[in-house]
């Protein structure tokens, strides 16, 4: 195992960001991490990182408790933040070598971590260009060449594409493909259920500081692979029809999402739910069926959709 | 080194961090060394005695000051009116009892808050005492006293008082621009480092500097560092301007005055580092700076003599680095060596390790 989290607790005052969360990611995984905002994603990765002090519990990174050898773990660990923390008035190149400088990188692993890392992100033209002259994806990339700059055995990816074109989040989604295949576990944590889907090989569901599904996509799958998904175009917006639906016997759950109602029912039966948009007399203009996704999954064990909100 | 070389290019890439390190004291020095440099005191005096000493004795204060002709009635009005900086009152029998070696008070009252007055009170002290060594060599003898005194005011040793007084002004002067040379430094040296670290905090690079093996203290010391080349070429330059333009007198050594100046940017750093750890924001920061430093200039004796404030006000001072700062300058100006500093040194350098410890006490979480 990679990293070994056992009974973790953090709390804030009242709030109980982890709540005795305990987690396994294997050496060469992929591994996803899934949750809504507030779902303690941020919290438990901060606590890896050893950026914020757990009440209660256990990290265990590469064999070692971080507690006791946190600057020699973090030597093999890097952050892609969320946010694109870079200097904007530093040079592309500036910016990689400080990160570089930082993990205490021998002069000749520095210039070879560089340029390896400006090549992987294929920024190596654009090297002494200010990232205040980049595109939103040049950022994303600068920000993940600061990360990859020392080689890292354990990179962690938090909501890497956020607010980048497709051809910039596909960049980079390769990119994670390819550091994965050359060795480097990944632990990405995104909102975009596709990302996750496509290319985790395992994910872990976050809500309430809890992991409360883990496996693989089709694992995932399986929780709820009894249940049947109805999608049900209607003419106008009806958001009582929601709970009409809800206090059907055979509706485990029912939402709206602009035109569509998405029913998830655990009997095959569908006449029940379809004949109270009838009663309430809303008008349906297509209905089609749906195999269980990430997302429905996510929704089924939360209640809740993944893009509430970032976190 | 990695947070200190890259704070240097920080510098070098902001003209207006370069700009303002260099300009703030710069400024402050012109207008404070301007300032004191042209100001001449007005004396108001009353001669009961009337004897050739005392006239003789007037006459050389014209020489350093405007002299106001005063009463026993009007002179309390003409001091609070600020006609007169000061008024001296000579009694029957002064010239008497300095011959006869048992010298007598010379009264001076000037106002408590006015400092202009204080080179003239040097200058009268020193020349009371030329007189009181001149008559000791008289014996008690007034011929031997007034010919003594005749030599007095007509050959060299006239210049060479005249050449202490200028010293006296001088270091006055000096003293009030290293006042405002510590004002300046204070303001830039906690403003620029709790700007520095803030944006860190507002860009997220801080938290990302610390998922790396930095820690803080380290962090905290590369910072400092780098802050503290930054004020060596604040404090040469000032250095310079002031014994170049102004022929500042810094007593035995400038280096003195140096050594002194750079132990009290590393304080004002450790407060400016020790601030970035508490405030969220960058306005948070400047509101804080501005807050911080202008009282702490006013309570350690940066804009006015330590020795007119209030007695409690002078005890609190010697809980302020400015007052520490300004005492060791003021030691240094008038003559004493870096030896006779180590307490001031000593306490300055407690203040630094304090708010560094302050700023690199590891908090539970450095993310929020």
């Amino acid at each position: 195992m990679i990293i070994e989290v056992s009974d973790l607790v953090k709390r804030y005052k009242d709030n109980l960001a982890i709540d005795h969360l305990s987690l396994q990611v294997k050496e060469g995984e992929i591994f996803g991490l899934l949750g809504p905002n507030g779902a303690g994603k941020t919290t438990l990765t901060n606590t890896i990182l050893g950026l914020t002090a757990v009440d209660q519990g256990t990290i265990k990174i590469f064999g070692q408790e971080l507690r006791k050898n946190e600057r020699e773990i973090k030597r093999h660990v890097g952050l892609v933040p969320q946010d694109i923390a870079v200097y904007e008035d530093l040079s592309a190149l500036e910016n990689v070598l400080l990160f570089g400088r930082l993990y205490g990188l021998s002069r000749k692993a520095l210039k070879e971590g560089v340029d390896d890392a400006l090549e992987f992100t294929g920024l190596t033209h654009l090297q002494n260009k200010r990232p205040s002259q980049f595109s939103g994806g040049m950022k994303r990339r600068l920000n993940i060449a600061c990360a990859l700059v020392h080689k890292p055995k354990l990179i962690i990816m938090d909501e890497p594409t956020v607010g980048i074109d497709p051809q910039s989040r596909n960049y980079i989604l390769e990119s994670v493909k390819k550091l994965n295949s050359m060795g480097c576990t990944v632990i990405y944590i995104s909102h975009y259920m596709e990302e996750v889907e496509s290319i985790c090989s395992q994910i872990a569901i976050v809500d309430k500081g809890r992991i409360i599904a883990k496996g693989t996509k089709e694992e995932l799958s399986q929780l709820i692979v009894d249940d049947n998904v109805l999608l049900v175009d209607i003419e106008s917006p009806n958001y009582s029809i929601i709970d009409t639906l809800k206090s059907l016997p055979s509706v485990k759950d029912a939402m709206i999402d602009d035109h569509t109602v998405r029913i998830v029912s655990a009997d095959k039966n569908m006449n029940e739910a379809l004949s109270a948009f009838l009663k309430k007399g809303v008008t349906v203009t297509k209905v089609s069926t749906n195999t269980p996704t990430l997302e429905d999954v996510f929704l089924t064990l939360t209640g809740r959709a993944l893009r509430e909100g970032s976190n | 080194m990695a947070v200190f070389l890259n704070n240097l290019k920080r510098f070098m890439k902001s003209k207006l961090t370069l700009g303002l390190s260099l300009m703030i004291p710069i400024v402050f020095i012109v207008v404070a060394f301007s300032g004191s440099g042209t100001q001449r005191a007005t004396v108001g005096i009353i001669d009961h005695d009337g004897t050739r000493l005392t006239k003789q004795m007037i006459q050389t204060i014209k020489g350093q000051a405007d002299v106001a002709r005063v009463t026993d009635k009007n002179q309390r009005d003409q001091l609070i009116n600020g006609h007169v900086d000061m008024v001296l009152i000579v009694d029957k029998g002064f010239t008497s009892s300095i011959i006869d070696g048992r010298p007598m008070e010379l009264k001076g009252y000037h106002v408590t808050e006015s400092n202009v007055s204080a080179g003239l009170g040097a200058f009268i002290g020193g020349y009371l005492q030329d007189m009181e060594l001149m008559a000791k060599q008289a014996q008690g003898r007034q011929q031997s006293f007034y010919q003594a005194l005749d030599q007095y005011n007509q050959n060299h040793l006239r210049l060479n008082v005249q050449s202490a007084d200028g010293q006296a002004r001088q270091k006055e002067s000096t003293l009030n621009s290293l006042g405002f040379v510590i004002y300046g430094c204070l303001i830039m040296l906690i403003a620029l480092p709790s700007k520095l670290i803030v944006e860190d905090k507002e860009k997220k690079i801080f938290d990302r500097f610390f998922t790396t093996p930095l820690s803080l203290k380290s962090y905290n010391a590369q910072h400092i560092l780098s802050y503290v080349l930054l004020a060596n070429v604040t404090i040469f330059t000032m250095l310079a301007i002031l014994a170049g333009g102004f022929h500042a007198s810094f007593g035995p050594s400038i280096f003195n005055v140096y050594v002194v100046l750079l132990v009290f940017s590393i304080v004002a750093i450790s407060i400016g580092v020790a601030l970035s750890a508490v405030v969220k924001n960058t306005r948070q920061s400047n509101a804080l700076t501005w807050l911080i430093t202008t009282p702490l200039a006013m309570l350690g004796g940066c804009f006015w003599p330590l020795e007119i404030m209030p007695s409690f006000m002078q005890k609190l001072a010697n809980f302020t680095p400015t007052a520490w700062g300004v005492k060791a300058l003021t030691k240094l100006v008038y003559g004493n060596g870096l030896s006779d500093v180590i307490i001031e040194l000593s306490v300055l350098s407690a203040f630094a390790v304090i708010f560094f410890l302050l700023a690199s006490w590891r908090r539970t979480d450095i993310a929020h």
